[in-house]
């Protein structure tokens, strides 16, 4: 993991790998409201989803238009190889601090 | 059908502005998002929500990265980046010039900065109240009984507000206020405090934000009072202090009142400053007023209901008065106009109110009006000097711009190079200023009467008045530069054909224009000051020095300033001492004397004992003083020369003065005749004036001593103890006399040094522009001296061809300057009774020092090149 990822980062690129083949700007903004319990603009979105396809964990490529989006075309993106990894090796890495966690309970 | 689809269509306009910004190759997926949000918004939240949201969307899109593509509309960006590269060039080549022209921007900048935070503070006054818009203040429009306009009265009745709230429904709440200073007292320790005296819906109407207690109960009962933040902290060190009690001190006594809240410190833009409120509906307190229709005492503040129409609620409150004033309406009929009227006057303009007779201190807007004007002075003094130094670079300037010309530069082009050229000094200036603003400030705040902080003023309205400030100064500085040499013919200047450089017209009316300006804040410091020189030396027909005047507040117990005295006559260091119903210049008691003729005149009173004489200086003419025996002389009165005068022809020494009937004097004997005197400030008028004795010394509002030297620290403690052992219950205060009377000109000091700084501004921005250009000049005509000195010319004779036009155009400016000055400064000192003459030396003087000045600038300018050797500029080519 040679590449830091923010939490909101991280967040976005999870809800990418859930969504194959239909993860563009709207639908991950409205993905993060449904999970999240919070908004945040679409242009957050765009520019996260951008940095992170810079970054090598998304790629992109154009996908077809609508009605609702006026004629025009969406820009669908996709987990990478590096993503998953990284996505599998954070989770791993969060699993073995959370096995570690004391169960105690407190009594008086 | 096609109408509702429009209607839910997102916004239009910003639907094209996002068209407009964003790059095509993201406007697919940007565009395509905000449509497909908008679609299910509209079925989620709603038309209006979802173009709310749509809006937003776009505008947070709007950013660099989805900009469109850089080298598609760059041309401009590219060129600003170069003219302001170029710009910086021309700075660090050009040093000097551009020295002197940083230089006179940031003064500019500055003296307009400080003096903005002065003018936007006083229109601030009283804008922090919430309910501003609907609180007015009740004043009264009198009239004099030929008719005409007298003045403009703010104090009423005490009954009147009330009254007011029960005539007219559309006054909500009516409160009475008035301020004065009273003795706080706590555990012992007093203090002078500024108390407020309110109604209890006071701080219902007015916003003064309570940290303790709060507005609905705080006036509730007539011994609560409220204080501010800073009395709690030094009394308390806690401002956790409602249900404590301070006392507070009248007619002698303490009395004990409840504190019921505590409020923030009164921000420094109120017209009521107070460190305590207290209620009107004492007993102990105006009791005699507090049903009379015949004395004027308060200010009524009135809180309109919502929608009230105040051009109504003015035509019907006009003739209130007559349903009260039974006697002014009786003597309104002998008027041949109109009596007098009631009128609404905006909270907001109270403080520039200056006009009206009021009981806070009000200000006058002229004040703002005439700093404003000196800030535009220097502003524009410092543009000249830009703009006369960049005209005397043509000539440099010129090649370059033929170049560009030649290359296929527009003139729009140019105009906006040269423009960007001024921006980026005036930025750069900007930045000095800044840090000079921040220097200046304890020094202007000491002549503006001001106490503006650094933090205060570091806000929004700064980050944006300053650079506004400097993009004007950059604009106005660089548009006659950019007109002119943008307007460079090619071929009249390859033809070298070009007349640009040195002094056309238009930078000589500039220079011009800079020393007439110079010549007149010189001249208006000076005869500000020999004004103020004036009050200092007259002879006021009085002695004030080394006399100390107490605030006499045991007058209610004369037998204890009997005791006190007794005290003082044992010091051998104290001369003399007088009682004094008012030291001068603190106003006084006059009145109106009818002569046996019919004829009326004017005349103040004072009370006196018979050392009044001794203490002040002031002289008996003729007769005698009154007799140190209190019983006699109590019909008799001793009058000044003035009074004498106007009584020549009826009454002299020894007669009664017939038909005086006042202060339970009749028909008095006159005894002496004692010479005139200054009691008043020299912008009045000496008046005639009666002494009498005083029947009781409780009529002595100050008491006076005289000592043999001038007073020092142990003299002061002297008196200090004294006093408190006699009277420990009421409080010591002092002042010199000497002092006290030369604070009564505090305006005139301030007003000179006001135009004493703007004028040194305005020279040294001056100056600074004269020697930029004579060194253009000399550049420019350096060729042209050479061959007049191989020709033979001598230095002096060069030094009076260089310096010539300069002459000429200082007795322009003499010619525009003083017959100026002259108009305004003898406008200025018919304000005053007693006032100097406009002194033609004063003039010539002025003058003079400039011309000095001037040939000492230009002789410095000049003399090394007029000590060069001819070839080396001959050489050149």
């Amino acid at each position: 993991m040679n590449q830091n990822l923010g939490n909101l980062e991280e967040t976005i690129l999870l809800i990418v790998a859930v969504m194959p083949e239909d993860a563009y700007g709207f639908t991950v903004s409205e993905a993060y409201h449904q999970y999240m319990n919070n908004r945040i603009s679409i242009s957050a979105v765009h520019t996260v989803l951008k940095r992170l396809e810079t970054k090598g964990f998304i790629e992109s490529k154009m996908g077809g238009a609508t009605a609702e989006r006026g004629g025009r075309r969406k820009r669908i993106f996709e987990v990478t190889k590096v993503g998953l990894s990284t996505l599998e090796h954070i989770q791993s890495n969060r699993m073995k601090l959370w096995d570690m966690m004391p169960k105690l309970n407190f009594s008086v | 059908m096609s109408f509702q689809k429009q209607d839910k269509s997102p916004p239009k306009w910003a639907n094209r502005f996002l068209e407009w910004y964003c790059a095509d190759h993201l406007l697919d997926e940007i565009q395509g998002d905000l449509f497909e949000a908008y679609h299910y918004r509209i079925h989620e939240l709603g038309v209006s929500k979802a173009k709310r949201w749509f809006v937003w969307d776009v505008i947070k899109f709007f950013r660099p990265s989805s900009f469109k593509n850089k080298s598609n509309n760059s041309t401009q960006i590219f060129m600003l980046k170069n003219n302001i590269k170029i710009a910086l060039r021309i700075i660090s080549r050009k040093k000097w010039a551009s020295f002197i022209n940083i230089i006179s921007l940031t003064l500019g900048i500055t003296a307009v900065t400080l003096i903005s935070f002065f003018v936007a503070d006083e229109f601030s006054y009283d804008n922090f109240h919430e309910k501003k818009d609907s609180i007015y203040r009740l004043v009264t429009d009198r009239y004099s009984p030929d008719g005409g306009y007298d003045y403009t009265d703010a104090g009423h009745q005490l009954p009147l507000a009330a009254q007011l709230v029960s005539d007219f429904p559309e006054i909500e709440a009516a409160t009475r206020v008035s301020g004065e200073e009273r003795y706080l007292r706590k555990e012992g320790n007093v203090q002078e405090a500024k108390v407020l005296l309110v109604d209890s819906s006071f701080f219902q109407t007015f916003s003064f934000p309570f940290l303790m207690g709060n507005e609905t109960t705080a006036m509730q009962f007539s011994k609560n009072i409220v204080i501010t933040e800073d009395v709690a902290m030094r009394n308390f060190q806690s401002i956790d202090v409602v249900g404590k009690s301070l006392e507070i001190r009248h007619e002698e006594v303490f009395t004990t009142y409840q504190i019921t809240g505590v409020v923030a410190n009164i921000p420094a833009n109120s017209t009521f400053k107070f460190d305590v409120a207290m209620n009107y509906n004492q007993a102990d307190y105006y009791s005699w007023a507090s049903t009379s229709w015949g004395v004027r005492i308060d200010e009524v503040y009135l809180k309109l209901a919502d929608n009230v129409s105040v051009p109504v609620l003015n035509d019907k409150i006009k003739d209130h008065w007559k349903k009260y004033l039974a006697s002014e309406l009786k003597e309104s009929e002998s008027y041949k106009g109109e009596y007098q009227n009631y009128r609404l006057q905006p909270l907001v303009d109270v403080h520039m109110a200056a006009n009206v007779s009021s009981r806070f201190s009000t200000s006058d807007p002229m004040n703002s009006y005439i700093l404003s004007g000196i800030a535009a002075i220097i502003l524009l003094i410092g543009c000249a000097n830009f703009t006369i130094l960049s005209i005397g670079r043509a000539t440099m300037r010129g090649k370059e711009v033929a170049v560009r010309k030649v290359v296929g530069a527009q003139k729009l082009q140019l105009v906006t190079q040269f423009w960007v050229e001024a921006i980026t000094l005036s930025f750069l200036a900007m930045f000095l200023s800044l840090g000079l603003v921040f220097l200046l400030l304890p020094a202007f705040n000491t002549l503006a009467e001001k106490t503006f902080v650094v933090n205060d003023l570091l806000n929004v309205r700064l980050l944006i008045t300053l650079p506004l400030i400097a993009l004007v100064t950059g604009l106005a500085a660089g548009t006659y530069p950019a007109l002119v040499l943008s307007g460079v013919k090619i071929l009249d200047f390859f033809k070298k054909e070009m007349k640009l450089g040195g002094a056309n017209l238009f930078t000589k009316s500039l220079i011009t224009t800079q020393f007439s300006l110079s010549v007149m804040l010189l001249l208006a410091t000076i005869i500000v000051f020999q004004q103020i020189d004036f009050f200092k030396n007259k002879d006021l027909g009085y002695d004030n020095t080394n006399i100390i005047v107490l605030e006499n507040t045991m007058n209610t117990e004369p037998e204890k300033l009997e005791i006190f005295q007794n005290i003082l006559a044992q010091n051998p260091r104290i001369a003399s001492y007088t009682g004094l119903s008012y030291s001068f210049g603190r106003g006084g008691f006059s009145s109106v004397y009818e002569k046996p003729d019919g004829t009326e005149f004017n005349y103040s009173v004072y009370f006196i004992e018979p050392s009044f004489f001794e203490v002040l200086g002031i002289e008996i003419l003729d007769g005698r003083n009154f007799s140190k025996l209190s019983s006699t002389d109590t019909n008799s009165v001793i009058v000044n020369e003035m009074f004498m005068a106007e009584v020549a022809g009826d009454f002299g020494m020894g007669d009664n003065l017939t038909g005086f009937d006042n202060m339970g004097l009749a028909d008095p004997k006159i005894i002496g005749l004692a010479n005139d005197f200054h009691f008043q400030s020299l912008a009045s008028e000496l008046k005639p004036v009666v002494l009498m004795v005083s029947p009781s010394k409780k009529s002595f509002n100050n008491f006076l001593i005289k000592t043999t030297d001038s007073p020092d620290s142990e003299l002061l403690q002297f008196l200090e103890e004294s006093w408190y052992q006699v009277a420990p219950e009421s409080p010591y205060s002092y002042v010199f006399m000497n002092e006290d009377i030369a604070a009564q000109y505090e305006t005139e000091m301030r007003w000179f040094n006001i135009v004493k700084y703007a004028s040194i501004w305005a020279l040294g921005l001056a100056v600074l522009g004269l020697l930029g250009i004579i060194s253009m000049s000399i550049t420019g005509r350096l060729k042209e001296l050479s061959i007049r000195k191989v020709l033979g010319a001598n230095t002096l004779h060069l030094y009076y061809i260089l310096s010539r036009q300069f002459i000429v155009l200082l007795v322009l400016a003499a010619m525009i300057s003083v017959p100026t000055t002259f108009y305004f400064a003898s406008g200025w000192l018919e304000n005053f009774a007693y006032h100097i003459e406009l002194n033609s030396f004063v003039f010539g003087g002025v003058l003079l020092f400039i011309l000095i000045l001037i040939m000492g600038i230009i002789y410095l300018g000049t003399a090394r090149a007029l000590r060069s050797n001819p070839v080396d500029s001959l050489r050149m080519e």
